[in-house]
């Protein structure tokens, strides 16, 4: 978490080795990413990262289905149809598996997005305030979502919010201020975490 | 509003560069096409023979009808002559000091030994006040024998007073004593040579002695123009004259300016025409194609609160400003391709190389006014439904392809363009000449607007058809399939250039090979004549030669062709109108010998007296059958009535209609070509040696036979096609702007999909074999669909003139055509993709649009 222009997004973009840093070693499990030539790095991401973002995440022109199933299909991979169906039934989209985005509400869209996140199996989930342009209601079930893929599915799910309360789904919240780690939280509540991000936001 | 307008079209510069360039390029044709236009309306040379005179008198040589509006009238080919009785008349005036009445003789002066003979201007000594031209050496002609030559003339042939020269009249050549040389008062030479005659030589020398070409007039002192030209027209009387005055004399003292003006108002008429269809059609494309690739934008001011009238007013203040931005800037442009095409037309030897474009700021007015008329319109219409749409729809729609059903009236409208295509079709069976084979590429024009207009309805099965074998390449195929499918409106718009590119090109090419072979192959079987003896500058072979040809022993059949044209009124729904046709007059006697011209029905031996004989197209035209009278105009406006005694086939080859020497009389010039055949006794040798030896004898005939007639006729064809071709090329330059354009725009708004791509793990390779994909979709659907659209109705022209479904002409075209689209498509998707695909996706996916 952090304020705006607190450098989160590119803290994301550093560990998904869209962005590459000034300086300093990003890691992904046992790889060194800031070696790696572009066409590694598309390979890694699509194998090893999921992604989630704030709005607009999926392309127009495939249902849902294909959506869903892109990132495989990007690298070559067969579906696996038991984790497939696993993965879309837990986003609760098995009845509009061939509906297009245009055809969807917000929350389910993002639902869609987090199970193309979870279809290659990968080993990080990236979210990008990933509930900023959903109701409570449909942020409640993205988020507890994201959670269940951590702690059921064994992700590591890193998520950049503005909000209190989606952070406290969260095992561990980090805080960032003018591109620095400032501070850090275990087993976060809403309430602890208002607390630290006003005195982040009053420094 | 204007503010904010203008602050987004600075912020979206990338974006508007393309609808900017559309417009611009619009503006830059329809300003060329107004020039050019402008140009035959007021263009001048200087006047020369008639530069001292201060009115000059003509016959009305446009021939209207009777309660006809402007546009019924015709240029009529013959010069219409006053009678001469009209110059003592005018003479008596009190306004008018001096007038002489001048015949416009063509003659052709022999040039030493080697050399073709020169065409000259003759005229009576008496006219040489109305320049003024005076003796510099010797003396003027005081004979019927004498002529005096203009300085440059006589240095030209290298003779002097005293010597003799050759003149040439009716091809027959007389031996003239130079008397003097003379030259301009206050101008220099000019266009080309003059000689002057005796007054009766001249009038012996005249097709009608006793009428003149033009009266030229000198004014008693103090006279104003407009006095004179009133006491002139009443002074006349029953006869219709023109007056001209000032520089506007030009006109009847080179009857080839004239002819030059006329053909440049007509190609103005069909290229203006068809430049001015097209960049509408153009603009009103390219701005929708703007207009749906930011409705994101328009939902979110939607959505905070802007009522559908701020965003009509935005959108079109938006038009507004980029559209007169664009217009002026334009105008220069338009102006360099108007001088452009004005110097191919030059090059070609079709208009005179002295005769300049008028530049005024008329066309340019007229150019901006219509593109921004345009614009806004067009601007407003595709605006309309983004701006009613419900806010919260709005957004929704606004990030997917549009999914709801394309309106109904594009459909009533896109079946109305295919009737109104299939009966343009069909002109070419109801007239078969070039005004007929036109139809042909008017209905390529409708069936592409068609295709435009059905837009996603049409190419739903086709883009189902096509994108099935795509899905099995695993990435890049499926994309590209998902994605054609996808968004068929967008498909749509992005196709219709390249269709039009596609089929428009194709049509007006084959529709020109088509008319030139069809022109060839008639000549080839309607020519039966054994020779065919030209006359070249000498204005035309006289009575004497044809009879003397007639006498040679070796000839049997001698049929002299006076080309001219007859025009018929005839009643359209009621309001009158003029059909004007190419015509023959020819010799009846022996006739069937020389020429085949395909008889349909009559007989030709019918066709003596107060007779025609018609191409059946034409006759049925004018809703004539053989045996009826027909009420006809001959070339000099002259009404007569004759009898149609037979209709024929070869009317592109030959002529649309042929009469007797004797209903032309003395309204037509004599003829220019003699076809001759063997006597049954003579071996074809014979006839060759003795016209050979004939012609020989007179410097202005040439001996020919029937394939130099036939390449005649080819090359006139030619030049037509060359004078067709030259403005279709400047039309598809602009479709090419477009092309690019339309593609370029499309791919660079679609950077955020790319980026998402990039995001969740497609390689960069893979995002651009998808966009490759796509162009190849889009290439094969333009292809498919522009040969469809040309070849329908060349299928129907090439039937009716050719006799054949598949339209002459060469095959390397379409694969040029084909070649340069896949070319300039490929390059229009992958280029913008490539450079969209630099950007890093972090950034791409964060863009607006």
């Amino acid at each position: 978490m952090g304020p705006s222009g607190s450098g989160k997004s590119t803290f994301l973009h550093c560990a998904a080795g869209l962005d590459r840093p000034t300086s300093g070693e990003v890691w992904l499990g046992e790889t060194e990413l800031s070696g790696l030539s572009e066409n590694r790095l598309t390979r890694l991401r699509r194998e090893r990262v999921g992604f989630v973002f704030q709005a607009y995440n999926l392309l127009s022109a495939l249902t849902v289905q294909d959506n869903i199933t892109m990132p495989l299909r990007l690298s070559g991979t067969p579906v696996d149809q038991e984790w497939a169906e696993h993965v879309v039934e837990r986003v609760g989209l098995a009845e509009r598996l061939h509906h297009r985005p245009a055809e969807l509400s917000g929350g389910q869209q993002q639902r869609a997005a987090i199970a193309r996140a979870l279809i290659t199996r990968p080993e990080l989930v990236l979210a990008d305030e990933p509930t900023g342009a959903l109701d409570s209601r449909s942020g409640a079930q993205v988020l507890s979502l994201l959670q269940e893929s951590a702690e059921n599915l064994g992700r590591t799910v890193l998520m950049v919010t503005h909000d209190p309360v989606a952070a406290s789904y969260a095992q561990n919240v980090l805080f960032l201020a003018d591109g620095e780690l400032v501070d850090a939280i275990e087993a976060p509540t809403p309430a602890v975490v208002s607390e630290r991000m006003s005195g982040i936001g009053g420094r | 509003m204007l503010e904010i307008a203008r602050k987004t079209l600075r912020a979206r510069r990338s974006a508007s560069v393309g609808t900017f360039i559309a417009l611009m390029c619009a503006t830059a044709l329809i300003t060329a096409s107004g020039v050019l236009a402008e140009s035959g309306l007021r263009s001048s040379v200087d006047p020369h023979r008639y530069a001292g005179a201060d009115a000059v008198v003509g016959g009305e040589q446009t021939l209207r009808l009777p309660g006809g509006d402007f546009t019924v009238s015709e240029r009529l080919p013959e010069p219409v002559r006053l009678p001469a009785d009209l110059v003592g008349e005018l003479e008596n005036l009190d306004e008018v000091d001096t007038a002489a009445g001048d015949h416009h003789l063509s003659l052709a002066v022999a040039a030493p030994e080697g050399q073709d003979p020169l065409p000259v201007s003759g005229h009576g000594w008496d006219t040489a006040p109305l320049a003024p031209f005076a003796p510099q050496e010797g003396t003027a002609p005081e004979r019927a024998g004498e002529v005096a030559l203009t300085t440059g003339l006589a240095e030209d042939l290298g003779v002097g007073p005293g010597e003799t020269v050759q003149l040439v009249s009716g091809a027959v050549p007389e031996e003239y004593r130079v008397s003097g040389t003379v030259t301009h008062q206050n101008a220099g030479d000019s266009r080309g040579g003059s000689v002057f005659l005796h007054p009766e030589e001249a009038d012996r020398l005249a097709q009608e002695p006793d009428a003149y070409d033009a009266i030229g007039i000198v004014a008693a002192p103090g006279v104003e123009a407009d006095e004179l030209t009133r006491a002139v027209e009443s002074a006349a009387e029953q006869t219709p004259v023109t007056v001209h005055t000032g520089d506007a004399v030009n006109r009847i003292e080179f009857s080839e300016v004239d002819e030059a003006r006329g053909l440049l108002l007509m190609i103005s008429g069909s290229f203006g025409g068809l430049a001015v269809l097209i960049s509408l059609f153009v603009v009103a494309g390219t701005l929708a194609l703007s207009v749906n690739a930011r409705r994101r934008e328009l939902a979110v001011l939607r959505a905070i609160g802007s009522t559908p009238g701020q965003i009509l007013r935005m959108l079109g203040a938006e038009a507004l400003l980029l559209s007169l931005t664009a217009g002026l800037l334009g105008c220069l442009p338009g102006v360099l391709v108007a001088r452009a095409m004005h110097a191919a037309f030059e090059r070609l030897g079709v208009l005179p190389p002295d005769l300049p474009l008028v530049i005024g700021p008329l066309p340019m007015v007229i150019a901006v006014l219509l593109i921004t008329l345009t614009s806004l319109i067009a601007g407003v219409a595709v605006a309309l439904r983004p701006a009613w749409s419900n806010p919260a729809e709005a957004m929704r729609e606004s990030n997917s392809p549009a999914s709801e059903p394309p309106a109904r009236w594009r459909g009533v409208a896109g079946m109305v363009c295919v009737v109104l295509a299939a009966s343009a079709a069909m002109t070419p069976v109801a007239l078969r000449n070039d005004l007929g084979a036109a139809g042909a590429s008017s209905a390529a024009l409708l069936l592409v607007i068609a295709v435009a207009l059905l837009g996603p309805v049409l190419l739903r099965p086709l883009v189902e058809l096509l994108v099935r074998p795509l899905r099995r390449i695993r990435v890049s195929g499926f994309l590209a399939a998902e994605s054609a499918g996808a968004d068929l409106r967008r498909l749509g718009a992005v196709l219709t250039p390249l269709v039009l590119a596609v089929g428009f090109t194709l049509s007006m090419v084959h529709t020109q090979s088509v008319l030139a072979g069809a022109v060839s192959a008639q000549v080839e079987r309607g020519i039966e004549a054994d020779a065919v003896v030209t006359d070249t500058g000498s204005g035309g072979a006289g009575p004497g030669v044809v009879e003397d040809l007639a006498a040679l022993p070796q000839t049997s059949a001698v049929t002299p062709l006076q080309e001219t044209r007859v025009v018929v009124p005839r009643s359209v729904f009621g309001d009158p109108e003029l059909a004007s046709f190419s015509a023959w007059g020819v010799e009846s006697e022996g006739l069937r010998e020389n020429l085949d011209p395909g008889l349909v029905e009559g007989d030709l031996g019918e066709l003596t007296g107060a007779t025609v004989a018609m191409e059946r197209s034409g006759a049925r035209l004018i809703g004539a059958d053989v045996g009826e009278e027909i009420d006809i105009r001959l070339g000099d406006g002259t009404p007569t009535t004759v009898r149609l005694v037979a209709t024929y086939d070869r009317g592109l080859g030959l002529s649309e209609a042929m009469l007797p020497r004797e209903a032309l009389g003395e309204h037509t010039g004599p003829p220019a070509r003699i076809l001759l055949s063997a006597d049954e006794e003579a071996a074809p040798e014979e006839l060759e040696a003795a016209l050979g030896s004939f012609t020989e004898r007179y410097p202005t005939l040439q001996l020919t036979d029937k394939d130099e007639f036939a390449d005649g006729a080819r090359a006139e064809a030619d030049l037509a096609a060359w004078v067709n071709l030259i403005g279709l090329a400047v039309i598809l330059g602009y479709i090419a702007i477009a092309v690019v354009n339309s593609l370029v725009m499309s791919t660079a708004a679609r950077s955020r999909e790319f980026a998402l791509l990039r995001m969740i793990g497609a390689t960069r390779r893979q995002v651009l074999s998808a966009q490759r994909w796509e162009a190849c979709v889009i290439i094969v659907l333009a292809i498919l669909l522009g040969t469809v659209v040309a070849a329908l109705p060349l299928a129907v022209l090439s039937l009716v003139f050719l006799g054949s479904p598949v339209p002459a002409g060469s095959p390397l075209v379409y694969l040029a055509v084909v070649a340069l689209t896949a070319l300039l498509g490929f390059c229009s998707v992958v280029l913008p993709a490539r450079s969209a695909l630099r950007t890093p996706p972090t950034e791409g996916i964060g863009a607006v649009d």
